[in-house]
């Protein structure tokens, strides 16, 4: 084609340079110069147009968001038959996967021929039809040891790929935690982004009447099992935090009607004062790397902001104020911390360096902000919104630009970050009365984009979520 | 002299329009700004990310011995409620108050403050125990092939292999018809030519063809005698007029063939239909972090029946190196996958234009 045109491209020029003899020559037809006009036009539009049919790129700027077709087989066992532990994993898998609101699974009974030996490349003929785009299949049996062996492979069944595969064993009381490190591999590989599965939530679990309100520390599953309580409920308990790097949680404790905060031992269960100050320690957080932990001291109507090197426990002061500074939390690098004060009247969200210098603040809206956590991807930071009656769940650019609300309520507060930066738990209540009193809180769980609130099933109310990081 | 000089200024009108027409030849060319589409090469290889064994084989840390909360709290997997949930069992005394704080020297409570579950499991003061007991989490054994042993991990193995879906293979090109572009009039005053041309252009050239080889049906005497003038001083440029014609013939036929047959634009309608068929099946990824900036380039070639038989990334290095966009070029790729061959199919006699399309995939719009 190039050379076709190349061709002609010469001959035009040589046919002009003709033309341009300086011999007298007569005067061209009329009607002939008419058409080579014409003609010239139109060369003009054809050409640019034949030029344009190998360039033009059609660009697709509207997609489809909805959650990802995955069918999650019973994972069978030796005899190519599937098991009751297979059912089971493959159970957990799908409410893991659906739960995230990035996957759907498909219903087993649209299933043509699962599988008899999961090593062999599937049929995708028989996954197609029925519309999914991910296929996960895997065995799962009790060895002669009792242990449970686990293999699985993820495919891709649109592009007809292998993503991911992975084999393991676990005693029989880790069915669910290698199910949920299944899932997360899958979130991985499909995703791009870290799965949150295989993690914990501790909490404050609330019962009993107002007036004499039963507050415990509880840990779980993120998806709700597994449920413990970590303390009697003899002394009122409240923001728990977990630590980044070992199995501890710092909490505020009122113990004897004298609130400090204490670390708690998950492994042992040992519950340990961390220091002892006049006044009021509150609001525990740990850093990411582990050392150090920051709260907030309250003495003579001054709330301050300290951080305690946790193997020496000396404390460093970081603000120095009179005003109310509190909620601190760092950044993923630990260089930062963000937190809420009232300094410049109403209660605002700050940051400042590590050492308490550069302080700035950052939440410019209308309302008051607190509770501010800054997300462990390091870019937003998470805070509840109280404007004109209503609470709000937010996050904002680290800069407070791009303020966005996700979820609002009677009351919604305290939100904490699953490891991977993505999910956001925190409470919610709606009262059963007019004037705000009763309905219970529970705990909810949104994506970051607004979407996807789900409620986290507790055995009573909850409040004060902590999301664990990921489980060692 | 008159006349010279008004062939002069014709001419040189004539051969400014013609520059300019072979200027825009040349300008629009395609080699001029853009990659040749044959530079970029097809992608091939299959990318199998094996997760590793060691993911799941160390067992699970932090299952240990038996505990009561955890098995009631398996056992009732199937309703979502936990143990606890269930029936937290009043304690049977007070539970131990935490140690009283020491102003001077903090204490330490002692571990029986809070009783573990499986020494006082009437207590609700209950504590989670991770440590993983290694005689209750016997290491794996050496890798067997568990249907024989049926005792310890086996190692993940590629599955069988299986020789690739016909999905990228290789379709011959369909040899394109070369239609003669001798005669523009011809063609174009082919009665059924001139029903298929809907070009608009087309036909105000061949009206102006059909106006300029009929006769004139001027009656004014002058008009004649100027003609007759004129003809001597056509016949003396015969060459030269024959020889334009000509190639004017040659270039617009060609163009005028090649746009309706193969290598010419896509019509909106097309371009509508191409759009309205991938959007709804393109679902790229939108939890991984900088999503919506994995632009993805591609050229896509189809069949004559609308199918898609290869998919060329145009950023072949990105493709290898960033896992980000490898998923997304995946999403890209399982979007034609999915939705071809498209409801409503391409138009089957225009396949010389839609057989190797490029497509760009730009989620910024909707993915913030």
């Amino acid at each position: 084609m190039s050379t076709y045109i190349s061709s002609h491209t010469r001959r035009y020029i040589k046919g002009t340079q003709m033309t341009a003899t300086p011999t007298p020559t007569p005067m061209i037809s009329i009607w002939t110069h008419r058409i080579y006009m014409a003609l010239a036009i139109l060369l003009l539009s054809v050409s640019s147009a034949f030029a344009q049919s190998d360039t033009e790129v059609i660009t697709i700027t509207e997609g489809n968001v909805e959650p990802t077709p995955i069918a999650i087989t019973n994972f069978i066992g030796p005899d190519g038959l599937p098991t009751d532990i297979g059912r089971d994993i493959a159970a957990i898998i799908s409410n893991d996967l659906e739960g995230s609101g990035l996957f759907r699974p498909l219903s087993q009974a649209a299933f043509f021929d699962p599988p008899s030996d999961v090593t062999e490349t599937p049929d995708f003929a028989d996954w197609r039809p029925i519309g999914a785009s991910a296929l996960l299949v895997g065995r799962a049996f009790y060895n002669a040891d009792n242990m449970i062996e686990v293999e699985f492979y993820l495919w891709d069944v649109l592009r007809a790929e292998l993503i991911a595969a992975g084999a393991g064993s676990v005693a029989d009381k880790g069915k669910r935690r290698i199910s949920h490190q299944i899932a997360d591999v899958v979130y991985k590989k499909w995703t791009g982004d870290d799965g949150y599965f295989d993690t914990r939530i501790v909490y404050v679990a609330e019962s009993g009447p107002a007036q004499k309100r039963i507050k415990r520390l509880a840990i779980m599953d993120q998806d709700g099992h597994n449920h413990i309580y970590l303390t009697d409920g003899s002394s009122l308990v409240l923001t728990p935090r977990f630590s980044q790097t070992v199995q501890e949680i710092a909490y505020l404790n009122y113990f004897n009607d004298d609130p400090n905060v204490y670390l708690l031992d998950i492994q042992s269960a040992n519950s340990e004062l961390l220091g002892s100050f006049p006044g009021m320690s509150f609001a525990p957080r740990f850093s990411y790397e582990g050392k150090t932990l920051i709260m907030s001291l309250a003495r003579s109507g001054v709330t301050n902001i300290f951080a305690m090197d946790l193997a020496t426990r000396q404390t460093t002061q970081l603000t120095n104020t009179p005003f109310i500074d509190t909620s601190p939390s760092y950044s993923p690098d630990d260089s930062q911390i963000v937190f809420n004060s009232d300094r410049s009247g109403g209660q605002q969200l700050y940051v400042m360096d590590k050492n308490g210098g550069n302080v700035r603040r950052i939440s410019r809206g209308k309302g008051r902000y607190a509770t501010p956590v800054w997300s462990p991807r390091g870019d937003i930071i998470a805070f509840t919104k109280m404007y004109r009656g209503q609470f709000y769940i937010g996050v904002m650019n680290v800069d407070g630009t791009g303020e966005r609300l996700l979820a609002k309520g009677f009351l919604v507060e305290a939100p904490t970050w699953a490891p991977n930066g993505r999910v956001l738990m925190y409470f919610k209540q709606n009262p059963t009365n007019t004037d705000g009193s009763g309905g219970e809180s529970y705990l909810y769980r949104i994506d970051i984009t607004g979407f996807n609130e789900r409620r986290i099933i507790t055995p009573e109310g909850a409040s004060d979520p902590a999301w664990s990081p990921f489980l060692p | 002299m008159l006349k010279a000089v008004d062939f002069r200024s014709s001419l040189r009108l004539s051969v400014l329009l013609h520059l300019m027409v072979v200027a825009m030849f040349v300008i629009s060319l395609p080699w001029f700004s853009k990659t040749p589409l044959d530079a970029i090469p097809t992608l091939t290889a299959e990318i199998v990310d094996i997760v590793p064994v060691t993911n799941l084989n160390e067992g699970l840390p932090g299952q240990t011995k038996d505990n009561s909360a955890n098995d009631a709290a398996d056992q009732q997997a199937s309703d979502n409620t936990p143990t606890a949930a269930a029936a937290p069992p009043p304690p049977s005394k007070p539970a131990p108050p935490p140690p009283k704080p020491d102003a001077q020297q903090p204490k330490k409570p002692e571990p029986a403050d809070v009783p573990l579950p499986q020494d006082q499991p009437k207590d609700n003061a209950i504590a989670l125990n991770i440590t993983p007991d290694e005689d209750e989490l016997p290491p794996p054994e050496p890798e067997t092939d568990p249907q024989q042993s049926n005792s310890a991990p086996s190692p993940v193995t590629p599955p069988k292999a299986k020789p690739k879906e016909t999905r990228v293979a290789e379709v011959p090109p369909k040899k394109q018809p070369k239609i003669k572009t001798d005669d523009i009039a011809s063609y174009l005053l082919n009665d059924q030519n001139k029903e298929q041309s809907k070009n608009e252009l087309g036909l105000q050239v061949q009206n102006l063809i059909e106006e300029a080889q009929s006769p004139p049906k001027s009656d004014d005497p002058d008009e004649k005698t100027k003609k007759t003038e004129d003809t001597d001083d056509t016949k003396t440029n015969q060459n030269l007029a024959d020889f334009l014609d000509e190639t004017v013939r040659d270039n617009v036929g060609q163009a005028i063939n090649t746009n309706n047959t193969s290598d010419g634009p896509l019509g909106a309608d097309i371009i509508t239909l191409l759009k309205a068929a991938i959007q709804p099946c393109w679902n790229p990824p939108s939890a991984i972090e900088g999503a919506n900036a994995l632009i993805v380039d591609i050229i896509v070639d189809f069949n004559e029946d609308g199918e898609v038989i290869r998919v060329k990334f145009k950023d072949t290095v990105r493709y290898t190196t960033d896992e980000g966009f490898r998923l997304a070029a995946h999403a890209v790729e399982r979007a034609f996958e999915d939705c071809s061959p498209f409801i409503p199919p391409l138009p089957p006699e225009q396949f010389e234009k839609w057989k190797t399309l490029p497509f760009r995939f730009d989620p910024r719009g909707f993915l913030g």
